[in-house]
């Protein structure tokens, strides 16, 4: 038998007793206040202030306020472009990244034996510091390293190019070490969603007689999609804000600019005197570019799993 | 026809729906498909592993093999990259990090799901939606913060910081399994006079071992992993994490392939260990954490 009588949030009806002491019915807010207290200062204080300050100093030059100035002065700086640019032709790698892992997946989830030992093992490189795996391929893909050696070794020594040191290949070389590190996250990611399709979507398809690639086609891919979708920004985002690692440690941007990103320009800018609202304004651009291309992705794909 | 491998923990229908048996002889192309792109991602890892302990010897005679294996060039960057300090480092902060994140995360989320306040689920909302802020966008300003606050180069600053930034995803994960602990055992903690702070930590989080483990061990991987927020806030090599002193050392002169493989196998072996061991609460939580569909 209940003793209290706050049956649901609302509905109190105090006791005599709690009527005399003049007792808050909704008393927890004081203690819920405290609770979240230490969360919202921290997060407030740490993300949502600078924030604020990011945004009012993205208006200053020198520590005047100079209105849109910065990012007028944004849209003709050269270096920017040239990494929006780059971040745009790694767009065109994206498809692979998203693609891929969801094969595997499909691969994974027909239990072949040892499979939760590969899983393990494409995963592997996800846990892995990025930064290690940078320095890790900088050696593997480096002139004295072995995959030029292994080249070398079968005659294929024209094709023996130091794939980093080079303007024309420096962005996909960091994009393959990228794709190394990340793709068994993504196949983990859609076995998750695999698991989560109902039994008799499959058996409808196997009466019908549909084969491997069929049921693939037709009943997987459909219902994976809001996995996809959700995997799709994680890339996006990780593309635009987490490939920083990597670029520190393979390629540092160069040579020359055939590998800046814009994530990587904002550390230079951050790290080279350049002028703190200039800096604050590329970092808000940043931002509002990863949102709008991730509303736009998930409008897309979640619109399609309607 | 002998029945597949089946996964002994399989519990979804689809799952099991998916163990029925197909070609064998597909089953044994999978299998070695699945094998070569192992080959693939352990080569790299296995081929730093070698390159580590060459011998200073085996180095002029351009040897492939580390046979026999020389802790040589190990011992150098050991030594150069002030071990064992950075490895503590590294150690308080994501050990410093994981508690406060548990701490103030459980608090936050369970004000946010359990106890009856008013506006509880804007203030959880307002808060997650941080996760959608990238530091790198408040770089500048965060910096100018912790300065002000004289916390740069100081570890609390970074583990206040790197707090800040898991809390959002932490606190998500918290108030989903929150939510789906029944409020009885709540009340019934309520009535037999349980403060709300009793309450929590000893019979919800008693209760919360999944989300304790996955968001520890997340948590974890990440603040270890870490390089930009501690290359940023941490200036002093003293103070500096294991992963970003290693990456810094590359920078520097004498740095061979052999030194340079040390490097990385030195850094990756905590991971590489503690992937080895938390394993399957690693995989159980980047799955669940990550399945929205």
């Amino acid at each position: 038998m209940k003793t209290t009588n706050v049956a649901s949030e609302g509905t109190f009806r105090p006791s005599m007793r709690q009527r005399v002491l003049g007792r808050n019915p909704h008393g927890e807010g004081v203690t819920g206040l405290l609770f979240f207290a230490p969360a919202l200062i921290l997060v407030f204080g740490f993300k949502g202030l600078p924030l604020v300050r990011g945004i009012l100093t993205s208006l200053t030059v020198k520590g005047h306020f100079v209105g849109l100035a910065n990012y007028e002065r944004m849209l003709k700086d050269h270096l920017w472009l040239e990494s929006l640019g780059n971040a745009a032709r790694g767009f065109v790698v994206l498809p692979i990244f998203i693609v891929v892992p969801l094969f595997l997946a499909a691969v994974l989830f027909q239990r072949v034996r040892g499979w939760k030992f590969f899983r393990a093992t494409f995963f592997l490189g996800y846990v892995l510091p990025a930064a290690m795996a940078g320095i890790m391929f900088g050696i593997i893909l480096g002139s004295n390293g072995p995959l030029l050696s292994f080249l070398r070794a079968v005659g294929l020594g024209g094709l023996a190019v130091p794939l980093l040191a080079r303007t024309e290949t420096s962005l996909w070389a960091v994009y393959s070490v990228v794709f190394w590190a990340w793709f068994g996250f993504g196949t983990l990611v859609y076995l998750g969603g695999l698991a989560a399709i109902p039994e008799d979507l499959y058996d409808a398809a196997k009466a019908d007689g549909a084969g491997f690639l069929q049921t693939l086609m037709h009943i997987t891919v459909p219902a994976v999609l809001p996995t996809m979708a959700y995997w799709t920004v994680v890339c996006t985002s990780g593309f635009l804000l987490g490939l920083f690692p990597f670029l520190h440690t393979l390629t540092a941007g160069g040579p020359g600019y055939s590998s800046l990103l814009p994530e990587y320009y904002l550390y230079r800018a951050f790290t080279q005197p350049v002028d703190p609202g200039y800096s604050s304004a590329l970092g808000l651009s940043l931002f509002v570019f990863v949102l709008l291309i991730t509303l736009l992705e998930i409008r897309l794909l979640y619109g399609r799993a309607e | 026809m002998a029945s597949p491998t089946v996964a002994p923990s399989e519990r979804t229908p689809a799952g099991r729906r998916a163990q029925r048996s197909r070609l064998r002889p597909g089953r044994i192309a999978v299998f070695i498909f699945l094998s070569l792109i192992t080959v693939a991602v352990l080569f790299p890892i296995a081929y730093v592993f070698n390159e580590s302990l060459i011998s200073a010897a085996g180095l002029r005679n351009g040897t492939l093999l580390a046979i026999p294996p020389s802790l040589d060039s190990l011992s150098e960057v050991w030594r150069r990259s002030g071990m064992p300090l950075s490895f503590i480092n590294s150690l308080i902060y994501s050990s410093g990090s994981v508690i406060a994140l548990w701490v103030v995360g459980s608090m936050a989320a369970y004000a946010g799901t359990k106890l009856k306040m008013k506006g509880r689920n804007a203030l959880l909302f307002g808060i997650v939606l941080f996760l959608a802020l990238p530091f790198q966008t408040i770089l500048y300003p965060l910096f100018a913060q912790i300065k002000d606050l004289g916390w740069v180069n100081e570890r609390y600053g970074l583990i206040v910081v790197m707090t800040a930034f898991g809390l959002p995803v932490t606190i998500f994960q918290f108030a989903a399994y929150f939510r789906s602990l029944p409020n009885e055992v709540v009340e019934a903690a309520k009535i037999d006079g349980a403060s709300a702070l009793r309450t929590l930590f000893q019979v919800i989080l008693p209760m919360s071992m999944p989300v304790l483990a996955i968001t520890g061990v997340l948590n974890a991987i990440w603040t270890w992993n870490a390089i930009y927020l501690p290359l940023i806030l941490i200036t002093k090599r003293d103070n500096q994490t294991m992963v970003v002193t290693l990456a810094q050392l590359v920078g520097e002169s004498g740095v061979t392939n052999t030194t340079a493989a040390s490097i990385a196998v030195l850094g990756m072996l905590p991971m590489v260990i503690f992937f080895l061991i938390a394993q399957r609460t690693i995989i159980k939580g980047m799955a669940s954490g990550a399945v929205r569909g």
